[in-house]
């Protein structure tokens, strides 16, 4: 039975996935949307049908990244009122029946109110494995870093298309698990191109670092996690499944399981 | 020690907590403007236009029969609603503007409330050939209509922002927004001392003219230094500029008002500095007025102005340290306020500060004679004369 695996570590799979020769794909969610218990019903379909890390986000009021459609699972998620602790709740009831790595994604703010100290010790509790905080940049992080290394999570740090060369190697240098490429200026939603720099950006960020490269912001086309995959040694994958979920209000989990076949079979 | 660090704090508070796009942009911006700090032509060439385009400096004025009707203690106003455009945001603008013109930046991108800060941004794009997008919460477009029609004369784009609150905060996120998707060739004209360093530094140093001129021009009439200054908080940054040139005369109390609303015990307020606890928002560090959860509450003012769930992180810390004391005035009483100054001084001022005016006559009862008190008279009122008919529509 699933839950009675153990759950890997980031770096484990990343391993595994060498081996295999394979490309990771980690799909995003709004962690309570568009409901709890379809939350998680969509989360098990997803890993089931092949994804190798899940994202799931913490719902904020004011989430200056997200682009419209991540926006509005948010916001629908927050009416609900999804907590960070409701969000450990359905992370442990995915974890139950999947054994992938669960990544939190969240804004600063939520964990600060939280405590930065008591997060960590629960996300461990909840054998959460990574985090990743879009507005906490690398001079601002060392003290939540801690207390994150304490309990064994990895914290994965983004870089930009704008970042320098300089700053990228020193993000590298912090980040665990893996380095998250932000393709696009801007914030997150489908885009119909991405930018044609962005295999350069790929090529460079792994000239500097050991550490796998994984491309978030944009990706909606399983042609285009195939191009980016090229380079790159994985793909996140959110707005277009949360396009799925809204599109789809009776059976979300089908139409997202199918999406993730879909990409998975191109990586 | 002098405020903010090199990473932008202020003691536990400001810092730079945003996505990584902008980094380089807050870089590049604090890197230029930190060697424009040092330039004396840069600051005449700010001069020259705060003279002659904003109408600079503005009048330290005797509010005689003010001062008669109390009784108790001599009371100045800052007149900064006299400046062009109707607010002392022009200080701020002309600075900035003048910093993205060595960013060889033209296309402008700023938030707006009230619609002050905006339209003080869109005067200055007219004035420099920019390209301004304004961003304004659909609820203050309803109700600061009168400014929206004067960004669009000027030749701004005004979009309306329909998420969360539909007030200031939210244009701040759609700003940012922008801001993340157009950093090439954009810059952001923020309106206040908040958000990342080093906006919080940067815009305090533009208003700090404020405080610099009632120094001398106190002196000028011959007087001490005031025992009192008053300014209204939203983001805070007529205060801070009113007095920042102030923080190290130990003689001189300072007090900033925030917005009770309808009362700081309701859920209809905006005093952050009163009520909220520390947290993240917009950049930086400082008191805000969030859940347990760390979600932003929705705020409320009659003025658009302080309408606001975060504060400048200086004012934060001047909080913490004690230096400057928060208090509060509701909706009701602003508008005792703006009465009493539009009665007896002939003079209409912005809702927004016409909470500091509110606040005078809280104090009557603890001053005597001697004091000096200089309150800052951040904006005219123009704008919001139909909210305040509305407002005094069962009265009359």
């Amino acid at each position: 039975m699933a839950g009675k695996k153990e759950i890997p570590s980031i770096d484990k799979v990343f391993l595994e996935l060498k081996k295999e020769k394979r490309k990771a794909l980690i799909p995003y969610l709004s962690a309570g949307f568009p409901d709890e218990s379809k939350f998680v019903k969509i989360a098990v379909e997803i890993a089931e049908k092949g994804a190798d890390m899940l994202e799931i986000g913490v719902p904020f009021s004011d989430p200056i990244a997200d682009g419209p459609v991540s926006k509005k699972s948010s916001f629908e998620a927050l009416k609900k009122g999804v907590t960070l602790d409701k969000v450990f709740k359905m992370a442990e009831a995915v974890l139950a029946k999947a054994a992938i790595p669960l990544i939190i994604m969240s804004y600063y703010n939520p964990l600060y109110a939280y405590g930065l100290e008591k997060f960590a010790r629960k996300a461990n509790r909840s054998k959460i494995k990574g985090v990743i905080i879009p507005d906490l940049p690398l001079e601002e992080s060392s003290e939540f870093e801690s207390f994150l290394k304490m309990e064994g999570i990895d914290i994965i740090k983004l870089c930009a298309p704008n970042t320098d060369e300089s700053r990228a190697k020193q993000i590298a240098g912090k980040t665990r698990g893996f380095l998250y490429l932000v393709s696009v200026t801007g914030v997150t939603g489908s885009r119909e191109k991405l930018p044609v720099t962005l295999r350069d950006s790929i090529l460079k960020l792994k000239s500097m670092t050991d550490k796998p490269v994984c491309v978030g912001f944009g990706i909606s086309k399983p042609e285009q996690a195939k191009e980016v995959a090229k380079y790159a040694d994985g793909v996140i994958v959110g707005s277009a499944i949360i396009e799925l979920i809204l599109k789809n209000s009776r059976k979300p989990e089908a139409k997202a399981g199918e999406f993730i076949r879909e990409l998975r079979a191109v990586l | 020690m002098l405020w903010p660090d090199e990473k932008g704090h202020f003691g536990d508070f400001g810092g730079r907590f945003v996505p990584e796009t902008l980094i380089p942009p807050l870089e590049e911006l604090e890197r230029v403007y930190l060697s424009l700090r040092k330039d004396k032509q840069f600051w005449e060439e700010i001069c020259l236009h705060l003279e002659d385009f904003a109408g600079r400096p503005t009048p330290l004025y005797f509010a005689e029969r003010l001062t008669k009707k109390f009784g108790k203690a001599r009371i100045y106003l800052k007149r900064e609603d006299l400046n062009h455009t109707g607010s002392h945001k022009i200080n701020n603008c002309i600075g900035q503007a003048l910093i993205a013109k060595r960013l060889g930046k033209k296309r402008i991108i700023a938030e707006t409330g009230a619609g002050q800060h905006g339209v003080a941004a869109a005067t200055v794009c007219a004035r420099f050939g920019y390209e301004c997008i304004i961003y304004m919460g659909e609820e203050d477009v309803k109700r600061q209509s009168h400014n929206v029609f004067r960004m669009k004369l000027l030749g701004a784009k005004v979009v309306p922002v329909n998420s969360g609150s539909k007030t200031l905060k939210d244009a701040i996120n759609e700003t940012l927004r922008d801001w993340a998707t157009n950093v090439h060739n954009t810059h952001y004209m923020l309106g206040s001392v908040v958000g990342p360093h080093p906006y919080p530094m940067m815009v305090r140093d533009f208003q700090s003219i404020i405080g610099m001129e009632v120094k001398k021009q106190i002196a000028d009439k011959g007087s001490r230094n005031p025992d009192y200054l008053i300014a209204c908080v939203g983001g805070g940054s007529n205060a801070i500029g009113l007095f920042y040139p102030f923080l190290n005369d130990k003689d001189v109390k300072m007090i900033g008002v925030e917005a009770a609303g309808s009362g700081i015990n309701t859920s209809k307020h905006s005093a952050t500095l009163g009520k909220g606890t520390p947290g993240v928002l917009h950049g930086s560090r400082s008191y805000l007025l969030q859940d347990k959860s760390g979600q932003i509450l929705e705020t409320h003012s009659i003025a658009p102005g302080l309408d606001y769930s975060g504060v400048g992180p200086e004012h934060s810390f001047l909080k913490d340290s004690g230096r400057v004391k928060y208090e509060s005035v509701t909706d009701k009483e602003a508008l005792r306020g703006f009465e009493l100054l539009t009665e007896t001084e002939g003079i209409i001022p912005a809702l927004e500060c016409a909470h500091a005016v509110a606040y005078l006559e809280k104090m009557m009862s603890w001053l005597s004679p001697k004091d000096i008190v200089v309150v800052c008279i951040s904006g005219r009122g123009d704008k919001d004369v139909n909210i305040v008919a509305d407002a005094l529509k069962g009265k009359a």
